[in-house]
């Protein structure tokens, strides 16, 4: 391997990928020459968002070490009651669009795309965050809320193949999907009463957890497979004199079905525990809490089975107008199928410097977080190379106390 | 090449972005963070059961609890009255040949034909008859003649198992420089002999027959000064199931000997006042001959408190004679001797009342004190034992001072010495109380040999139950009480610390004993208020 090679793998494996939020506008004067016959994209990235923890609680589990009381209490002040959502999203992805070789469609390019997937959401009250950052002392006698929340995690990976439209890029792509590991909870009713000086702990619970196989979730394991579909549709028109681009798409629609390792638990339970009975007080050693008597005892044994989850796909409609010169601005609107996200909207103004670079700065609102401040920016190098690089939230580098964080990259080559 | 410094710095610029967040992980350190958590640990109930097993309890009607308990003070097992070495014996035979003198011997001849008595070294015991329960018989076989020996070797006294009384053994031909040897075995579980001898008027002795000759359908064999065939009989093992006789007339020392007591295990100090004591004596004689038995002490030893408290009774002044037990052909009645012991004859209250964890003994044992009375017709079987049992009987009427109970625990926290999960916290007692008896607690932490290392302050006390006029108790109390520990005490305990909980119980009325009934009880919750370190705090 040369080092220009070594070097372009390197970056792309730091910068592990996803879907970008609202992707750059076309414009033919900074991007490769569609006509050439091949092009190979390599993208990645990543990106957190909450919309009331700050970030230094997720950097300070990420960095590891000890989480000060005033840096947990920072977050716990931020909280709202019941509306609370983090998230992350984390993956890479590799596409080959080849030349024009269908005689009945001569605009459409072949296509094949390999992608790597991790994300992971929850949605939670302030009493859970409270209850896992602080216990439940400061609830003696009290009820903590512990629902409605959810969570779930899902890794997985696709291959696929499709066609791509040369001119405005729309395209369709029918992906199997190998699904490495599963887990979601789904809690829709859930409190926990602490008795005066702990004498009773009272909980209830309504809600449901499934896991693909608890085994192992390895980069060598498969413990689901699936199929899915995405596809983009681009087109324009004017408006009065300026021209409108206008695109929807839908990513990863489709499901895996988790195999029959996988476990599940599904509870409506009122539980009162008042201490583990014992039933002699002079016989007391080691009596206190195994695994497996606690597992018994708040009815958490899982059940087998194999089940169907859908692929926490994303859908979105975005438009960009040309303002005339090299400026431009975007409206675009996402959702994706992960709990806690609500759509997003975010608006983009970019402006092309010479004729092979553009730069953008993006304001976006909802998904897992709130306000988010970003910039984008893509360059040609030559005729042949096209790097992008952007982050969501520009603050997110500098400042612990703003909440999420995202970079994400991508490289295009034309041959 | 200018592609290449631009896509440098691009996958550079990146690097840099990402290491901003990498390059401060401690990948060997997850995140950890202390939570203060409430939480209830255990609930039990606290009975009679606790201290005094169901097995050990009659219940009267009324709901009054006697204590019963049955302990063996000491037993004479059969091998101290009859043990039975193992013996061999040997049959040798050698040709009286002058010098280099070669003799032809045909097939067939006989080499060895010899009727013999054995006699077993059984000191002080003259058995006439002898069934055994376990024993082994080997035949072993020398042979350096140049021919095949057959031979039989027979017990006309005996019978085995399957009715026979002879054994036959085979040794093949041997030499001089390389004998040949044989062995055969004979199981003599089941076998009965009679120890009489030939003219049935011998004891211990055995009769024996010993027939050896070369194999009839060999070829004879040539022998010299140098031939031999030696058979040695041992027996291994011998086990009686029956056994007759004269058992011998001496006298067997016992002791000073200690057995342990667990009645009062758990009871470290104080005192405990009993208002009745029953103690019976009972020993059997399952042995046919006459024994006499002279108790020299009987003591209650508290090794915690190392107090010794003897017994006083009229059954250590004078010996207890013990008829021979009846047989009754194939099993045995025993003979059995009584004596009761109490508050009025006796100092057995107070001999209970030193919560022994031992009892020591001392006895002399007269075997057939008068002599062979019998006439020879002493007799035990396997079974046959000479046991003194003790039972006692205790009505749970008490006055307990300071009654410390004590226990070891060793509670089995999260995480491990090196990463503890919990830092410091609170122990939450509640007890519902409805035993007459008020308790206080007292808790320290020890190490393996149960040394002290810390105190843990304890706030409050267990109250008594309310008594009624019958002195019953009418009502249970609530009581709660409270104990902190601290970041050291707790690191003690992820060591080799335990708690050691002692427990001093007083009864509410110090003047009157107070029956204890099965309804009562104690229900005891713990709780605990603890900072728990969420992946440990290291």
């Amino acid at each position: 391997m040369n080092r220009p090679t070594t070097l372009l793998f390197a970056a792309c494996i730091a910068l592990n990928g996803t879907a970008q939020l609202l992707p750059l506008p076309l414009d033919t004067v900074v991007d490769l020459n569609r006509g050439r016959g091949h092009f190979l994209s390599l993208s990645g990235g990543f990106d957190y968002n909450a919309n009331t923890v700050y970030n230094e609680l997720p950097l300070g589990l990420y960095r590891g070490g000890y989480l000060e009381r005033d840096l947990r209490q920072r977050s716990l002040d931020a909280l709202t009651w019941d509306r609370n959502t983090a998230g992350y999203l984390l993956g890479g992805r590799m596409d080959w669009t080849g030349p024009a070789c269908f005689a009945k469609l001569p605009g459409w390019r072949p296509l094949i795309s390999v992608a790597h997937h991790e994300v992971g959401s929850t949605r939670f009250t302030k009493d859970e965050y409270a209850l896992a950052f602080f216990g439940n002392a400061d609830y003696e006698n009290e009820k903590a809320i512990l629902a409605p929340s959810a969570y779930q995690q899902v890794r997985y990976q696709t291959i696929g193949a499709g066609v791509q439209h040369a001119a405005s890029r729309s395209f369709v792509r029918l992906d199997l999907v190998r699904g490495r590991s599963y887990a979601g909870a789904d809690i829709q009713w859930a409190s926990l009463f602490t008795g005066e000086d702990g004498r009773v702990l009272r909980t209830t619970f309504l809600g449901d957890y499934y896991a693909s196989d608890t085994a192992g979730s390895g980069f060598d394991r498969t413990n689901g497979l699936g199929i899915a579909a995405s596809a983009r549709w681009n087109t324009h028109f004017k408006w009065g004199a300026r021209r409108v681009d206008l695109g929807m798409g839908v990513d990863d629609f489709g499901l895996v079905r988790w195999n029959a390792n996988s476990v599940r638990i599904q509870q409506d339970t009122l539980f009162s525990y008042n201490g583990w009975a014992v039933a002699n007080i002079f016989a007391l050693d080691n009596v206190i809490i195994g695994e497996d008597e606690l597992l018994d005892t708040l009815g958490l044994r899982y059940e087998s089975g194999a089940f169907t989850r859908l692929l926490p796909f994303r859908a979105s409609v975005d438009a960009s107008l040309q303002l005339g010169g090299s400026w431009r601005v975007g409206l675009g609107v996402e959702q994706r199928h992960m709990p806690g996200y609500v759509p997003q909207v975010t608006v983009m103004g970019s402006r092309r410097v010479g004729t092979r670079t553009l730069l953008a700065a993006t304001a976006s609102y909802g998904g897992f977080g709130a306000l988010r401040i970003g910039l984008a920016a893509k360059r040609r190098f030559g005729e042949r190379l096209l790097v992008n690089l952007s982050t969501p939230h520009v603050p997110g580098f500098f400042l612990g106390r703003t909440r999420g964080l995202g970079l994400m990259a991508g490289v295009e080559f034309a041959f | 090449m200018e592609y290449e410094r631009q896509l440098c710095r691009v996958a550079s610029f990146g690097l840099l972005i990402l290491s901003t967040l990498t390059a401060c992980r401690k990948d060997a350190e997850p995140a950890r963070w202390d939570v203060d958590v409430l939480a209830p640990l255990l609930t039990t109930r606290f009975t009679i059961a606790d201290i005094i097993p169901d097995s050990l309890q009659s219940v009267a009607a009324d709901g009054a609890i006697t204590l019963v308990y049955s302990e063996e003070l000491f037993a004479v097992d059969l091998d101290t009255v009859l043990e039975i070495p193992d013996t061999s014996f040997i049959y040798p035979y050698a040709f009286p040949l002058p010098g280099n003198d070669q003799f032809a011997l045909p097939a067939g001849f006989p080499v060895i034909s010899e009727n013999n008595l054995i006699r077993f070294n059984l000191p002080d015991l003259a058995l006439s008859k002898l069934i055994v329960r376990e024993g082994n018989l080997e035949l072993r076989m020398k042979n350096k003649m140049g021919s095949v020996i057959n031979g039989t070797f027979g017990l006309p006294g005996g019978v085995f198992a399957d009715g026979t009384s002879s054994v036959v053994a085979t040794v093949g031909p041997g030499s001089v420089a390389n004998p040949a040897y044989s062995s055969t075995q004979r199981d003599l579980a089941g076998g009965s002999f009679d120890l009489r001898g030939p003219s049935f008027n011998d004891v211990n002795t055995l009769a024996t027959t010993v027939n050896a000759q070369l194999d009839p359908n060999g070829n004879g064999a040539s022998v010299t000064n140098q031939d031999s065939v030696i058979v040695t009989a041992e027996y291994s093992g011998l086990v009686p199931h029956y056994a007759k006789g004269y058992f011998g007339s001496r006298t067997i020392n016992v002791g000073p000997e200690s057995n342990p007591l667990g009645l009062f295990n758990n009871f470290v100090s104080g005192t405990l006042d009993l208002d009745r004591v029953r103690l019976q004596v009972k020993v059997e004689n399952g042995i046919g001959m006459d024994l006499r038995i002279r108790l020299n002490s009987l003591q209650a030893v508290n090794t915690r408190t190392g107090v010794t408290v003897d017994l006083v009774h009229t059954i250590l002044d004078g010996p207890i004679n013990l008829n021979r037990a009846l047989d009754l052909g194939n099993s045995f009645r025993s003979s059995i001797y009584e004596d009761e012991l109490d508050n009025d004859n006796s100092n057995v209250d107070l001999f209970l009342e030193n919560l022994p964890d031992q009892l020591q003994y001392s006895l002399d044992l007269d075997l057939n004190p008068l002599g062979d009375i019998s006439n020879g017709n002493d007799f035990l079987y396997h079974d046959s034992r000479l046991q003194a049992l003790l039972e006692l009987e205790v009505p749970l009427n008490i006055i307990a001072t300071d009654l410390v109970l004590e226990n070891i625990v060793k509670p089995d926290l999260p995480g491990n010495e090196e990463d503890q999960t919990i830092r410091d916290g609170d122990l939450n007692l509640f007890a519902t109380n409805g035993f007459p008896f008020s308790g206080s607690v007292v808790l320290d932490i020890v190490d393996r040999d149960r040394n002290f290392l810390s105190a843990v302050m304890v706030q409050g006390g267990i109250t008594a139950g309310i008594l009624g006029a019958d002195g019953l108790v009418q009502a249970t109390t609530a009581s709660e009480l409270h104990a902190t520990l601290t970041s050291e005490q707790i690191d003690l305990l992820y060591g080799e610390g335990r708690f050691r909980v002692r427990i001093a119980f007083n009864t509410a009325d110090q003047t009157q004993h107070l029956r204890l009934l099965e309804r009562y009880a104690m229900d005891l919750q713990i709780t605990v208020g603890a900072r728990y370190f969420v992946n440990g705090d290291e």
